[in-house]
């Protein structure tokens, strides 16, 4: 494990780390991710967050890589402010005074966004060290390594 | 019986027909197909567009009386062929028939409502499930329409079995059996071309009659032939008869599929900016016939030679006073064209079509005026003199040259002309266009009265005249197939399959962005 990868161990309840990213009858794969990696699991009770106000998962990987995922099997309801609440999680918690080289903010949903519904997400920004993300999206079921570099 | 309920459903089906594994359509008074390209929308407009023609072809009447009136050029042949002969009981009852009717017309059309009788009916089916003149007319519109003259088979799929199957259905609209009332299964592909008619017993001799003009007057014509027919001739005559009767009985049966159809091909702009080059052209090959060689002209394809001829002959057809179409032109070119379309029959009979826009600036030609103007030309055009309710009007993309904005107008304007008759067909590729059917349809769901602020409440679709394919190419390569999407109130109406590209497109996007993002990160 690298250094870095090591250190966010340490910031972390061992409690709250997961094996699997599944949440609301929706999951996405970690197969094939390039590099090594953590999965903190942000409904954890060891963290005390407010489940409705965060994301469901943070991944953290040895490339200085953070990733914030929300899955949902219905409603999109929500997902902007709990994916942008944990990305300033991520940025002062997990990841305070460490370098990340890539940030992705990941939002896990069963049904294709219409014509309609795009333009409106493109418009939905997650800010992370004074950047602007746009959400990336993959289906239930797909892989995280699709978006996730 | 009302009118409504005597419009059949029609229904298409096709088999290994050019890109087109298999598709089964029901036409309804609005028909849309939509998908990418190649995967036959095209293919089957111009299908319905052919089998339409040859069936109001084999049907108009003035055909019909043309017919009647060659028995008056020579005296019929009292030995028929034998595959037109009729049994001698056949002849008897229908000369009996014939002679029992009055010779004015009102008199002639009560006479037909009497009842058929049995063998006289039973011959008319027979004679309806047999003649021939039907598939050569389907088989010689198809190649006349795709440009294949008589090489059917370059119309079969490439991968299919080495045959091409389509076949029109009729079911009566109230009906809820499965069961057709008549078929035609048209074959074709390894040189060959067949017909196969069939009826079943649910098909009506009996109501076709009282509303055929040409029926009518074949009668009138038969009649008075037959007050100075010998008894040889008797035979041809009923025959003659009963070949009317077996017309009048399919023209009533197959609804809107026997009268005219009219195709506005997808490249109508060009050819509304160049058709004074082809007419030249075309005179030009006339001139020079007998004096020259002949150079090989490009063939064109029925469709885009029936466009250029009704532009050709637009001039002879008055303009429909006071119908709702030529209201309905008048709308499209103050709400989407902002000025007037202005046919003129030129000193050479070409046609002079020009543009004259609102303000002070005098017409100008086609070619100069916006694409949009080119596009919607010939759709004016054919609303102010060609196309009448209860005919078809066929366009291929109707987007094209248009702004979204203009787009979800002129779906509303082809929604009031199916609300005032006109059975419209569309192929389209246009988002917007889907997405503006569907708030007509879902307008429809609301009172009249609560919706006459809703932009475009005059023209809401009831959702049962409304039908919206998606053309789709098979996942394994297998040619393309075709299935209905079902209006969805809680989604986004139809939803003609263009999720896929929209969120690839907005995968794209986020990777761009947040490369850039995460590149100021580092």
């Amino acid at each position: 494990m690298s250094d870095f990868l090591g250190l966010m161990r340490s910031r972390i309840p061992q409690d709250c780390l997961a094996a699997e990213c599944k949440d609301a009858g929706c999951s996405a794969s970690l197969d094939d991710l390039e590099a090594d990696w953590l999965l903190l699991d942000l409904d954890c009770d060891a963290l005390d967050l407010v489940a409705v106000t965060h994301a469901d998962f943070i991944l953290v990987t040895s490339g200085r890589t953070i990733a914030c995922i929300e899955l949902k099997g219905g409603t999109l309801k929500g997902a902007k402010r709990q994916l942008q609440a944990s990305a300033d999680y991520a940025s002062q918690h997990v990841a305070s005074n460490e370098q990340i080289l890539s940030f992705h903010p990941i939002l896990v949903h069963e049904e294709e966004f219409s014509p309609a519904r795009v333009r409106e997400w493109a418009r939905r920004k997650i800010t992370f060290r004074g950047e602007r993300f746009a959400i990336e999206r993959i289906p239930c079921g797909g892989r995280l390594a699709d978006v996730v570099s | 019986m009302s009118s409504e309920e005597r419009e059949p459903k029609v229904e298409l089906e096709v088999k290994d027909f050019g890109p087109i594994a298999e598709a089964k359509v029901e036409l309804r008074p609005l028909t849309v197909f939509v998908g990418p390209s190649n995967t036959g929308k095209s293919y089957l407009a111009i299908l319905m567009y052919a089998l339409q023609v040859a069936l109001a072809a084999k049907l108009d009447p003035s055909h019909r009386v043309t017919r009647i009136i060659e028995l008056e050029s020579e005296r019929p042949r009292a030995e028929q062929p034998d595959d037109l002969r009729i049994q001698p009981a056949v002849v008897e009852l229908a000369i009996e028939w014939l002679q029992q009717l009055e010779t004015d017309s009102s008199d002639v059309g009560q006479a037909f409502a009497t009842p058929v009788p049995d063998l006289l009916s039973s011959t008319v089916r027979q004679v309806i499930a047999t003649e021939e003149e039907t598939g050569q007319s389907f088989a010689r519109e198809l190649g006349r329409c795709f440009g294949v003259g008589e090489t059917l088979d370059r119309l079969v799929r490439s991968d299919g079995l080495g045959q091409a199957r389509a076949i029109l259905r009729f079911r009566y609209a109230t009906d809820t059996s499965d069961e057709d009332y008549l078929q035609y299964a048209l074959t074709f592909g390894n040189g060959d071309v067949a017909l196969d008619s069939s009826l079943s017993e649910q098909f009506r001799v009996l109501e076709a009659t009282p509303s055929s003009i040409s029926l009518v007057m074949a009668t009138q014509f038969l009649r008075m032939r037959l007050s100075r027919a010998d008894d040889e001739e008797h035979e041809v005559i009923a025959r003659t008869f009963v070949d009317e009767l077996a017309a009048a009985a399919v023209g009533h049966s197959i609804g809107a599929l026997g009268k005219p159809a009219y195709y506005l091909p997808a490249d109508r702009s060009g050819v509304m900016d160049a058709h004074n080059v082809v007419i030249s052209a075309l005179v030009d090959q006339a001139v020079e016939g007998g004096i020259r060689r002949q150079r090989d002209l490009p063939l064109l394809s029925g469709v885009l030679a029936d466009f250029l001829r009704e532009l050709i002959s637009m001039g002879k057809s008055p303009e429909r006073e006071g119908s709702p179409n030529k209201e309905l032109a008048v709308r499209l070119e103050a709400d989407l064209l902002g000025g007037a379309v202005r046919h003129e029959v030129g000193e050479t009979r070409a046609p002079l079509i020009e543009f004259v826009q609102g303000g002070d600036m005098g017409p100008i030609p086609l070619m100069r005026a916006s694409s949009m103007v080119s596009e919607l030309a010939p759709v004016v055009l054919y609303l102010r003199h060609l196309v009448d309710p209860g005919e078809t009007l066929i366009i291929e993309e109707p987007e094209s040259h248009l702004h979204p904005a203009a787009q979800a107008k002129f779906a509303s304007l082809l929604a009031r002309l199916v609300n005032s008759g006109v059975r419209v067909v569309v192929t389209t590729h246009s988002n917007w266009f889907v997405d503006q059917l569907a708030n007509l349809v879902r307008m429809s769901e609301l009172d009249p009265d609560d919706r006459t602020d809703i932009p475009g409440h005059e023209a809401a679709l009831d959702r049962e005249i409304v039908g919206v394919w998606r053309f789709a190419e098979d996942s394994d390569g297998e040619g393309s197939t075709v299935t209905e999407i079902d209006f969805d109130p809680d989604g986004v109406g139809y939803e003609p399959g263009y999720f896929g590209i929209a969120n690839a497109q907005y995968d794209v996007w986020t990777k761009i962005n947040n490369r850039i993002a995460n590149g100021k990160l580092k």
